[in-house]
């Protein structure tokens, strides 16, 4: 890891932090347990699209995209003082992250919001999978549905976001 | 009719649009229909067991999780509902009255969930407990 790898991680690290603590502040008027915009998910979708030949010339991988996570899912914890969520934060994560990855093959450069939606989507589900293990109800599942939906409709709100942000790390600005 | 190609705006949209709509089905085929049994469980252990038919005062108990963190929960007849949580969103409090139906309330920092039961398997459950 050179130190510009490094030091670009640690800025991508801050930034998803910033936005996390910031958006955990925001009450939301939405009476539904588990349903937030996931901004911080944007720095993720940003670390996989950043564009190879564009103004940052150093090679930022999906390596790269879980450090950033994983400390960002660690610290973001701490500071809001929800360190009982941890284990619900890492495997929606996690989950949103390797759907994104996959997602990443099959989508082009411009279809960032694409990604963004299945992440979305594969993160709710992760956080009902650990709902369901850590208290033992399978009937959380019926939860499901709604946050799919909801999970599109954010998903495709942020992923057009990163979409924009990357735009911006092109040599070509589309 | 235009062919549909792989990987195009239209393609995703669709992939998107047809997610939606099987999750709303799915929310619509789990409607709540109402029950009378409330199972209150503690990291998955059943810990009390409340038939809302038979309530007539309402009362509130107060659940203990882990380190000193509790929740309240009233009761109705019919109803059931947590008023008081010390955690820091409180969604189980939003949430607000359930009469049955498939969607628990959950508070997921204490590991509580609340379930109601419908009457089909009240006789069984009255049965074991």
């Amino acid at each position: 890891m050179t130190v510009k790898r490094l030091t670009l991680a640690a800025i991508f690290t801050a930034i998803a932090l910033a936005v996390y603590v910031i958006e955990a502040m925001i009450p939301l008027p939405i009476g539904l347990p588990g349903i937030r915009l996931g901004l911080a998910n944007t720095v993720t979708l940003i670390v996989l699209f950043m564009p190879k030949d564009g103004i940052i010339k150093t090679k930022i991988t999906g390596a790269d995209a879980l450090i950033i996570l994983l400390c960002r899912i660690l610290l973001g914890a701490f500071i809001t003082g929800r360190a009982v969520a941890l284990a619900y934060s890492l495997t929606g994560g996690l989950f949103a992250l390797g759907a994104q990855v996959i997602t990443k093959r099959f989508v082009t450069p411009k279809q960032i919001w694409v990604c963004g939606a299945l992440g979305a989507v594969f993160h709710n589900i992760g956080q009902i999978l650990a709902a369901i293990v850590i208290t033992g109800t399978p009937s959380i599942a019926a939860y499901l549905p709604i946050l799919i939906v909801a999970g599109v409709v954010t998903g495709v709100i942020t992923g057009v976001a990163a979409g924009f942000t990357v735009a911006r790390f092109s040599r070509n600005p589309a | 009719m235009k062919k549909i190609k792989y990987k195009s705006n239209i393609f995703w949209i669709l992939v998107l649009i047809g997610i939606t709509v099987l999750s709303i089905a799915a929310m619509l085929l789990t409607r709540q229909a109402s029950g009378t049994v409330a199972k209150i469980y503690l990291y998955g252990e059943l810990i009390k067991t409340v038939n809302l038919a038979t309530v007539t005062e309402p009362y509130s108990m107060i659940i203990e999780a882990d380190s000193g963190r509790s929740n309240t929960v009233l009761v109705e007849k019919g109803r059931i509902r947590v008023t008081q949580a010390d955690c820091r969103d409180g969604i189980c409090v939003q949430q607000g009255w359930i009469y049955g139906g498939l969607m628990p309330i959950v508070c997921l920092p204490h590991g509580l969930a609340i379930q109601i039961d419908g009457g089909a398997y009240a006789n069984i459950d009255a049965a074991v407990g």
